[in-house]
């Protein structure tokens, strides 16, 4: 079998990042795995980086909008930016209940990067590696992030005592 | 102590999971013959391909045979019709053989038409831009008729009849006259009747 139970959760997990919600997640996990499943048997050295690529490649394909691409950002990397690594999301501190309640709020890059950084604990060039970005560009996601982050829950969270 | 983003997004997605009965499903999709049988689909794509091949060459040679026939017996008729002046008068093909020395080929003394008409000469003329004899008779009747050579191109032309196999010559009608068609020695016949 090609993807076992633990297989289908995690990359189950990684499309609830891109799509934001569990029914198109659902549907973005079936098609990935029917169309992997279309692949010569053995083909695959490490299915599961294959199927991601596939997931994220499908979900760019079904938004067709730029706005709702994973690969849109800022393709930019400012100066400033290059101190920036995925260690000032380190210190952010945010409930799980307010990270669920914005997570859809959330685009599909960002979500993406908080995948990344938090499952598979990469660092913003490894992301960018994997996203097949600029490492500003990631780098430039991961600020904005911040600032959303802190815009999303600044005052509830000033309410609670989350530090941010 | 205060939550960390990074363990609630680890918390918030390790709380998305498949329940069981889609875990089911997923599995059962990857154990159906279909699902992995990329040799067959592959094997169908390619059977699918082959027959789409054969289906344009088949369709297409056919459109493409009467659309070059078409262009001749047109142009035969448009000679007809001009009755364009004879280069050479004779009454033999041998007589006229020895002026038609431009055009690849030696004229033939057709097996049709055989209806006990006469030869009056004939000229150098363009079929499809292939160099042809045109050579002018009258019928037992006196009808004038005009019988032109080219040499035969099977691929382009198709298939035609041959009156030495006892096949008669198939006709087409354009503006009004009979075009008849037909094959001997390896040279396209085509005869235009008033």
């Amino acid at each position: 079998m090609l993807f076992d139970r633990d297989m289908l959760n995690r990359l189950y997990r990684y499309a609830y990042a891109l799509s934001g919600d569990e029914p198109g997640a659902g549907d973005l996990l079936q098609d990935t795995v029917e169309r992997c499943l279309q692949r010569p048997p053995g083909a695959l050295a490490c299915p599961e980086a294959y199927a991601r690529r596939v997931m994220r490649n499908r979900y760019i394909d079904i938004t067709r909008r730029r706005k709702a691409s994973p690969e849109t950002g800022d393709a930019h990397a400012d100066a400033e930016l290059l101190a920036i690594d995925t260690h000032c999301l380190e210190s952010l501190t945010v409930s799980r209940d307010m990270l669920q309640q914005a997570w859809s709020r959330l685009d599909a890059f960002e979500r993406e990067i908080l995948y990344y950084w938090a499952v598979e604990d990469m660092t913003a060039a490894q992301i960018a590696s994997t996203l097949g970005s600029r490492r500003g560009t990631v780098l430039a996601r991961i600020h904005r992030l911040r600032a959303r982050l802190r815009a999303e829950f600044g005052d509830d969270a000033a309410a609670q005592g989350v530090k941010l | 102590m205060k939550p960390n983003l990074k363990q609630s997004v680890i918390e918030h997605l390790e709380s998305v999971r498949l329940d069981d009965a889609r875990l089911d499903e997923l599995e059962a999709l990857q154990r159906m013959p279909s699902a992995r049988s990329w040799w067959r689909n592959r094997t169908l794509q390619l059977f699918a391909a082959a027959c789409l091949l054969v289906a344009v060459v088949v369709n297409w040679l056919p459109l493409e045979q009467p659309d070059l026939l078409d262009a001749i017996a047109e142009e035969a008729v448009m000679n007809h019709l001009a009755q364009t002046p004879l280069e050479v008068h004779g009454t033999t093909v041998a007589e006229l053989d020895g002026h038609f020395d431009q055009l690849g080929f030696r004229l033939v003394e057709p097996l049709a038409p055989a209806d006990g008409g006469r030869l009056l000469g004939g000229r150098y003329c363009s079929l499809q831009g292939v160099t042809a004899a045109q050579l002018r008779r009258h019928d037992a009747q006196g009808r004038t008729q005009n019988l032109y050579q080219v040499p035969y191109q099977p691929a382009s032309m198709g298939e035609l009849p041959d009156p030495a196999l006892g096949e008669q010559p198939r006709t087409l009608q354009v503006r009004g006259l009979n075009v008849d068609l037909w094959v001997e020695h390896g040279l396209l016949f085509a005869l235009t009747r008033d």
